[in-house]
């Protein structure tokens, strides 16, 4: 059972995140991101960390899709003209995936089963969240109000949104091994680092960026459910502080695209070489 | 007696799920899962449909006309027809749409719709999807329907539909954060973010008739009027439908669909106001419990459905009265009224709490919302903004 939706959770991501990387159409790209963004909630459910698979499909489909969606229309101009594809970004990609690959596969403490781990409750997380973690929690939200008027300042028109973190609860045994979620999130790296250095439009690359910080995500959660002293959710705070950041970071660079535009009237990251505006 | 009518659907499940004893334990969580959600659909599209035709009749009423009459009953078989013409109507896609984008928003919107009918409480033991965090949920697949309605304004390839899509999101955006964030004191104060835990702890009576709904506190009381007015705008309806104002864009992000497609958009739309109210109802009006203690002889799934059709007809009574807000007025309305307000929900929740959740909190905490609404209202200035309009007209 656990086997067969982690197959087919894997086959959606990683085509998701494939077509995200390589689709010409911008539009196609922000659409198949979301649905690699559903792939990788999913992932997390599969964990037990359905608290973090919620706040990724609520932060990512909910803001930072939208917020994509919504540049892309700004810039509209711009997006139907061919653009060069960087095939070095390629070999890089394919290298690093072929390294990582090699190292995965090389260490043999990977290989293990699941550990039955004790309910990570709601109130567990909530508290967590505001003892240990209150100052990284304050943090953040310092960052993204800070990321609010950045942008807003940038553009004249807010697109931030802020998460508040809450919990949730282990519940499936299952069998997929580490290293099985450790090579997706491999992949997944390698397709948005082939998106971030391939592709010339700004957008682009800012979509390859988020998947890679989804793969770091999976990684975060997969290796706190792999953990053999699973009771500091360490890696959950991680993944829903990286969250939040990354949904300012989308925030900032889709405010920065179209200001760049605005000023430029392009978003291919080639032609932005002047120094004076 | 009463116990066994209360329980009458979980027993019935229960034993068609008799039959399936001896199978394998995923074929019956399916089985489960199946009826479960035949179950949902069948009372909400039985519900949609009713909805549909009782909306045209009670507007009617308030026009001071018959409404639809004709075909059975009172008119009550219109949705059979209206059904039947929508499926045979042509199904015409533009020639330049972009076909997969503009195919799959309908399927995208309803899909979501009816996801987030899920994780409401209908009636004892009566959740068709437990998940911890289900209000997270709830908002999680809400979010998705801008996404939807983004595919079919850009899909459609047309200025009017762009338009309205846009109008849309940005509206639904905006009061996506005081929807979530009048949530929070209801959260907070219970402490769970599970549907069945919220309904509970507005179980029993203050005075022994008061019931313990949450509407009933200052802060539940404002928090319910924000949730039910930003609902009213996510569900893109009167005084809120912008989006699809006819006067202006047509019909907004559903201009180039039709036949099913658009009957579809018709039927996510009804869903989504049903899930807002179930909502709402599970969160202030306390879900399935009976308003008094002599009437807890009626089934728990009763009440449920007595509140929510209650709030659907102030839905439709909104829309008989109100006129249509401009997009700007929205919009402020959003930022500088709503947000502030249901901030100020979470903190007179907290004061409540602090002071003994007896009448002194109660005192309390309405002292803070009375504070700052009557703040806001000079703030904002509303005496002026509600004087006599002034026109300017574009040179």
């Amino acid at each position: 059972m656990n086997n067969t939706a982690f197959v087919v959770i894997a086959i959606l991501t990683l085509a998701g995140a494939l077509a995200a990387a390589t689709l010409q159409k911008l539009m196609h790209a922000a659409l198949s991101f979301a649905v690699t963004f559903v792939g990788i909630a999913a992932f997390f459910f599969l964990l037990g960390a359905e608290f973090v698979g919620l706040v990724q499909v609520f932060v990512y489909i909910g803001a930072v899709a939208v917020l994509i969606v919504f540049t892309i229309l700004l810039t509209r101009r711009d997006v139907e003209k061919d653009r060069g594809f960087n095939w070095s970004g390629v070999v890089v990609a394919i290298a690093m995936f072929g390294g990582l690959i090699w190292a995965i596969l090389k260490t043999q403490s990977l290989s293990m089963a699941a550990p039955e781990i004790p309910a990570l409750t709601v109130k567990r997380i909530g508290e967590v969240l505001m003892t240990s973690y209150v100052w990284p929690l304050q943090c953040v939200g310092l960052l993204l109000t800070a990321a609010l008027i950045g942008a807003l300042i940038l553009v004249m028109q807010s697109p931030a949104r802020e998460t508040r973190a809450l919990p949730n609860q282990i519940r499936c045994a299952m069998t997929p091994t580490l290293q099985l979620f450790l090579i997706v999130s491999a992949a997944l790296f390698c397709i948005g680092l082939l998106a971030a250095l391939s592709r010339r439009h700004a957008i682009f690359i800012l979509i390859g960026i988020e998947i890679m910080l989804a793969a770091a995500n999976l990684n975060f959660i997969a290796f706190w459910r792999f953990s053999p002293e699973p009771h500091q959710p360490t890696g959950v705070m991680i993944a829903i502080f990286s969250i939040a950041i990354a949904a300012a970071e989308a925030a900032v660079g889709l405010a920065l695209v179209i200001s760049v535009y605005r000023h430029y009237r392009t978003t291919n990251v080639d032609q932005l070489d002047q120094l004076k505006g | 007696m009463s116990e066994s009518i209360d329980q009458i659907f979980v027993s019935g499940k229960q034993w068609l799920l008799s039959w399936l004893t001896g199978a394998p334990s995923w074929v019956i969580q399916i089985a489960s899962s199946l009826i479960n959600i035949f179950a949902l659909l069948a009372v909400f599209l039985t519900l949609f449909a009713l909805m549909s035709v009782l909306e045209r009749k009670i507007l009617g009423r308030i026009q001071n006309r018959y409404g639809p009459n004709r075909v059975g009953p009172f008119g009550l078989f219109q949705p059979i027809a209206d059904g039947i013409k929508m499926l045979i109507k042509e199904d015409i896609v533009p020639a330049r749409a972009d076909k997969i984008v503009h195919f799959l928003a309908p399927v995208l919107i309803a899909a979501t719709a009816i996801l987030a009918l899920g994780i409401i409480p209908y009636g004892r033991n009566m959740t068709p999807f437990t998940i911890d965090g289900g209000i997270l949920f709830f908002f999680a697949v809400g979010s998705t329907t801008e996404l939807a309605v983004f595919m079919a304004g850009w899909g459609s390839n047309n200025k009017f539909s762009m338009l309205g899509a846009m109008r849309a999101i940005a509206q639904m955006i905006s009061y996506e954060l005081p929807l979530i964030i009048t949530v929070l004191p209801v959260v907070m104060v219970v402490g769970s973010l599970t549907p069945e835990s919220i309904v509970a702890a507005q179980n029993g009576y203050a005075f022994d008739f008061v019931p313990r709904w949450f509407v009933f506190t200052p802060w539940g009381a404002a928090a319910f009027i924000l949730f039910f007015v930003s609902g009213l705008v996510e569900s893109n309806r009167t005084p809120f439908d912008v989006p699809e104002g006819e006067s202006e864009i047509v019909a907004g992000h559903m201009t180039e669909y039709s036949g099913f497609k658009y009957a579809t958009f018709f039927m996510a739309e009804y869903i989504g106001m049903f899930a807002i109210t179930g909502l709402a109802a599970t969160l202030f009006l306390g879900g399935w419990h009976a308003p008094a203690r002599a009437l807890e002889f009626v089934p728990s799934y009763v009440w449920f459905f007595a509140k929510l059709n209650a709030l659907l007809f102030v839905y439709v009574w909104l829309r008989g009265t109100l006129p249509r807000t401009r997009v700007d007025q929205i919009m402020n309305f959003a930022w500088k009224f709503m947000l502030p307000m249901a901030f100020t929900c979470v903190i007179a929740a907290a004061v409540w709490h602090y002071a003994g959740r007896g009448w002194r909190g109660w005192l309390c905490s309405f002292a803070v919302i009375a504070v700052v609404y009557f703040t806001l209202s000079i703030l904002l200035d509303t005496r002026r903004k509600f004087a006599p309009r002034t026109y300017r007209f574009a040179e």
